[in-house]
């Protein structure tokens, strides 16, 4: 049995943030019921269609604490009922602030948790004002030292840069807040203004100001420079963690590992292939045993979309690729197919070649969207 | 068919006045073609006429009308392009006839182009009957139409027919008028062959189709003919005249006649518009009158979006050819393009048209250069150059003046806007000649302006200045010396040779700013900082500059959606695929059609 990874979509929250445009909304209760009945019929139709050992969980929405901690626990015990999960398989949650009461507490304490991933993304009343965050500052303290008295000792604190009027001593503020709790891992993501959401809308009639792209940047180094120092050192674009603690599951992402997505709109990787599950949420409920009809292929396995793969999903990596396993995975030398690209971003400074390994320079990571593209075969 | 019973007539007008509706309704009331088959235009061959509402070629076609006194007439109904740009294919049709119907819309009474085609008629010592269009029109002013055609163009209009083409109002009194009107063809079916080519085009199956009138003599299967100009000879297959739409075989073409020859004619250049037709051994005394080449007014590249499609290209381009006598191509290179031809054309319309037709009919993705006119370059040594491509002017140091081609330019514009016109005219370099004013509350305007000051956007300039109510007309006049110089501009400080341009010295700074501002605005952000510069020999006049880009980088691939990712990368790949490599720059092909248009 192949290892695999397994993401479990909760696809509900208290409130639509204003950045958001991932799949999730408000709901009753009586649906979230539902959803949790199909999830578990998921659960067991694909089990059977797909044997796999798991190496990683995690649950993620959304805001997966929305649910109750028996809801919770059900598919929890779901999981471990129709797969057989490695002893040492990372099971990751996402919490938001104001979310966890003493239930739920106690599924995280009792159950098979062992990572949580807490959205915080500014220590200010005012951008979080802004983001149409639900909690303070103050109500993530109290949760984060919950979770640690609940004795969880991975916990992943999710900040954001970038954000409208934010300054670059508020952001420093910030990290060097952060890092006082001693979290074991941090990802700090740049705003991106996504069509569809309420930044957009803002953005489009010209009443956000953003931090111009300098600014933006000197922030993102700030990150990894100022992290550093406290020995949480960057792994990926946007992840951090200590020694030991990058995420299982996220690097699974990065690196060819097979993953089940199971839920709304999940998305899934096996053998190649890419399979995106449904957004809509009645043919879920109703179908979700049979998944022919909830899921689609999105994208079929080749050769030439497995090395782009390799190179746009392993250069988010910031070891990078390593060439001689490239080469011997594709039984072809990377320079032979990608002489003019690679040629390119050397020359121009946005790669870097390191004991082996194919990396993004700072500025490579800066414009990655455009070295990636520059690989991408077309075929 | 007596001859006294056949008409031979073109219908002229200023364009959108109704001349292709008329046209149909001509056809349609004299049952060539059922209800059924109608559809609009049916003149209009080409997909691209449809669409763009004008003629580009002219049309023939051959009507049956059984008059009110009992007699069947035979018409042969002559369409002429409407553009100024084939002025040369419309008075070679217009020598195929007796009569013109000369359309005037009862709204907009007469414009420039209605003018233009008179004379041209007149030149072609042609009857003139006037009819009066869109009478159905609330703005309709029948009357003040009339007399403004009286008074303008000194025609009796009195009768002319009021007629709504598009409502089928009082067709048959353009039917009857015609026969009344327009005289009968003279000419011996005894005497040698004399006949006009007035029209040709490519068929895969029969070779060159001739459009030709007959004025002397007899033509059929078997007769050896000669064409005049070009001195070759061949023999004919087929002859026939048009249905609409489709060819009917005949036994004979004579004196009177209009109609088509085959005669498996492998190249549209031996049948030129306006040769004489005439039999080998039984030659008439002399060709008909006013035969002329057309030539090549304005010169561009065009090349391949693709460059592996050069030879895709060339085939469009040969095929078009075959149809068009007056396309001229031939390879050139450049560096920022790569292999491609320069192209020459009658005007800005003909280059527009081939550009399509060359991307729809044949597929192809094609990057077009700022189109330049024929300058005379005469060089220090005594020797004349005619330049059509900027890049191969001379260095300075050779050149003792250049000459650019002037147009006389006609046009009509409400009063109010006069003033407008003449600033634009002025800022074009224009030298003011003459004003009429045509009635109260109109001015004929007339300029002699440089042709390449009208070749990119006067039109546009023209009918947004006046919204839409000033109608033009040019013809080509001669040429003068100007203080010309080649604006070239640089990229990443790499001259782009197809963005070159010939410029009136004084028109260069501002030229080259605008340019500089346009390319600013097209070429992508790139990962380094781009100058972008224009320059007159080794002088800089301008500069932009493209900032390099900071930063485009995504955060997060939410839960592990790999393919929305991949969606983003292809779309940026396919869009570096559409640029062009200059130097280290990619350039956006639309780049190098944008600097045209910089009146915007």
């Amino acid at each position: 049995m192949n290892n695999f990874s397994l993401y479990i979509h909760i696809p509900f929250c208290i409130k639509k943030c204003s950045y958001c445009d991932f799949l999730s909304f408000p709901s009753t209760e009586k649906v979230k019921e539902e959803y949790i009945d199909a999830l578990c019929n998921e659960i067991k139709t694909v089990s059977i269609h797909q044997k796999a050992a798991i190496s990683t969980i995690f649950i993620g929405g959304g805001t997966p604490t929305v649910l109750t901690g028996k809801q919770l626990k059900r598919i929890v015990d779901c999981i471990y009922e129709y797969y057989y999960v490695l002893k040492d398989c990372e099971v990751s949650i996402e919490v938001n602030p104001k979310t966890l009461d003493d239930e739920k507490l106690e599924f995280i304490k009792n159950g098979p948790i062992n990572r949580v991933s807490i959205g915080l993304q500014s220590i200010f009343e005012h951008h979080l004002k802004t983001l149409s965050r639900i909690h303070t500052y103050k109500d993530f303290l109290s949760t984060y030292n919950s979770l640690r008295m609940a004795g969880i000792c991975n916990i992943n604190i999710d900040l954001m840069f970038g954000l409208p009027n934010q300054t670059f001593s508020e952001w420093k503020e910030t990290l060097e807040t952060i890092v006082k709790l001693k979290p074991e891992h941090i990802s700090a993501y740049g705003l991106i203004i996504e069509e569809g959401t309420a930044f957009f809308e803002m953005y489009e009639n010209n009443e956000l100001i953003l931090p111009d792209e300098n600014l933006e940047r000197e922030m993102y180094y700030l990150t990894d420079d100022l992290l550093k120092e406290q020995n949480i050192l960057q792994y990926e674009i946007s992840n951090y963690s200590l020694e030991g603690f990058e995420s299982k599951h996220n690097l699974a992402y990065w690196t060819d590992v097979n993953y089940i997505g199971l839920g709304l709109g999940a998305s899934s990787y096996i053998y190649g292939f890419r399979y995106t599950n449904t957004n809509s949420m009645d043919i879920y409920l109703e179908h979700s045993s049979n998944i022919e009809i909830i899921r689609e292929l999105v994208c079929k396995s080749s050769k030439s979309k497995r090395m782009e793969e390799a190179i746009f999903l392993g250069l988010r990596l910031t070891k990078g690729i390593k060439l001689a396993s490239f080469n011997k995975a594709f039984n072809n030398p990377f320079e032979n197919i990608y002489k003019v690209s690679y040629d390119k971003h050397i020359t121009n400074n946005c790669l870097e070649v390191n004991d082996g390994y194919l990396r993004l320079t700072r500025k490579g990571i800066d414009v990655s969207n455009q070295v990636f593209s520059d690989f991408i075969l077309g075929k | 068919m007596k001859q006294e019973n056949i008409r031979n007539f073109s219908i002229i007008a200023h364009i959108d006045h109704g001349k292709s509706t008329l046209a149909d309704r001509l056809i349609q009331k004299t049952g060539l073609l059922t209800e059924r088959e109608m559809s609009a235009q049916v003149l209009d061959n080409m997909e691209l006429e449809r669409e763009r509402g004008i003629t580009i070629k002219a049309q023939a076609v051959r009507l049956v009308y059984e008059a009110n006194n009992g007699e069947e007439y035979l018409f042969n109904l002559i369409d002429t392009p409407g553009h100024v740009d084939f002025n040369y294919e419309v008075s070679r049709a217009l020598a195929a006839c007796e009569g013109a119907v000369l359309i005037v819309d009862a709204a907009q009474g007469i414009e420039a182009q209605t003018l233009a085609n008179v004379y041209l008629a007149l030149d072609n010592e042609l009857e003139i009957m006037p009819v009066i269009n869109k009478i159905d029109l609330p703005s309709a002013e029948p009357e003040r139409v009339i007399a403004e055609i009286e008074d303008i163009i000194g025609l009796e209009a009195q009768n002319a027919p009021r007629i709504s083409a598009k409502e089928g109002i009082n067709i048959e009194d353009v039917l009857e008028g015609i026969i009344k009107m327009i005289p009968a063809p003279i000419g011996e079916k005894k005497n040698p062959l004399k006949a006009l080519v007035f029209d040709s085009f490519y068929d895969p199956y029969k070779g060159v189709i001739v459009f030709c009138r007959v004025f002397e003599g007899m033509i059929k299967k078997g007769t050896k003919i000669k064409m005049m100009a070009s001195a070759s000879e061949f023999e004919v297959v087929e002859v026939g005249y048009f249905g609409a739409g489709q060819f009917i075989q005949a036994d004979e073409l004579s004196a009177g006649y209009v109609g088509y020859v085959t005669a498996s004619i492998k190249n549209v250049q031996d049948t030129t518009v306006g040769d004489t037709i005439t039999e080998v051994g039984r030659e008439c005394d002399k060709a008909l009158t006013g035969y002329s080449k057309a030539n090549p007014m304005v010169y561009c590249g065009i090349y391949p979006a693709d460059g592996s499609k050069y030879g895709d290209l060339k085939d469009a381009l040969d095929k078009l050819k075959l149809n068009d006598a007056a396309l001229q191509f031939e390879a050139e290179t450049s560096v920022a393009l790569g292999f491609g031809f320069r192209c020459g054309f009658l005007g800005l319309l003909h280059l527009e048209i081939i550009q399509e037709r060359v991307e729809r009919e044949f597929n192809l993705d094609i990057v077009t250069t700022a189109p330049s006119v024929i300058y005379k370059v005469m060089k220090t040594n005594g020797t004349e150059i005619m330049l059509a491509n900027p890049v191969d002017l001379p260095d300075v140091s050779e050149i003792a003046y250049m000459e650019e081609p002037i147009v006389k330019a006609e046009i009509m514009v409400p009063k109010e806007y006069v003033g407008s016109v003449m600033d634009l005219c002025q800022d074009r370099r224009g030298t003011y000649i003459h004003m009429d004013y045509i009635e109260e509350n109109r001015a004929l305007l007339s300029y002699d302006l440089p042709l390449n000051e009208i070749i990119y956007d006067f039109f546009d300039a023209l009918k947004s200045r006046t919204r839409g109510y000033a109608s033009f007309d040019y013809h080509i006049k001669g040429y003068r010396q100007s203080e010309l110089v080649r604006l070239d501009m640089l990229i990443n400080r790499e001259v782009v040779d197809a963005l070159s341009l010939i410029v009136h010295k004084e028109k260069s700074y501002e030229r080259g700013r605008k340019i500089c501002e346009k390319l600013k605005k097209e070429i992508p952000r790139h990962l380094f900082e781009i100058p972008i510069q224009a320059s007159i020999g080794n002088k800089v006049i301008a500069r932009e500059t493209v900032k390099a880009m900071r930063k485009d980088v995504l955060a997060k691939c939410y839960g592990g959606d790999i393919s929305r990712k991949r969606k983003l990368l292809e779309k940026q790949k396919a869009g570096k695929k559409r640029m062009r490599q200059v130097g280290s720059v990619e350039v956006p092909q639309q780049a190098f059609m944008s600097v045209l248009k910089l009146d915007e």
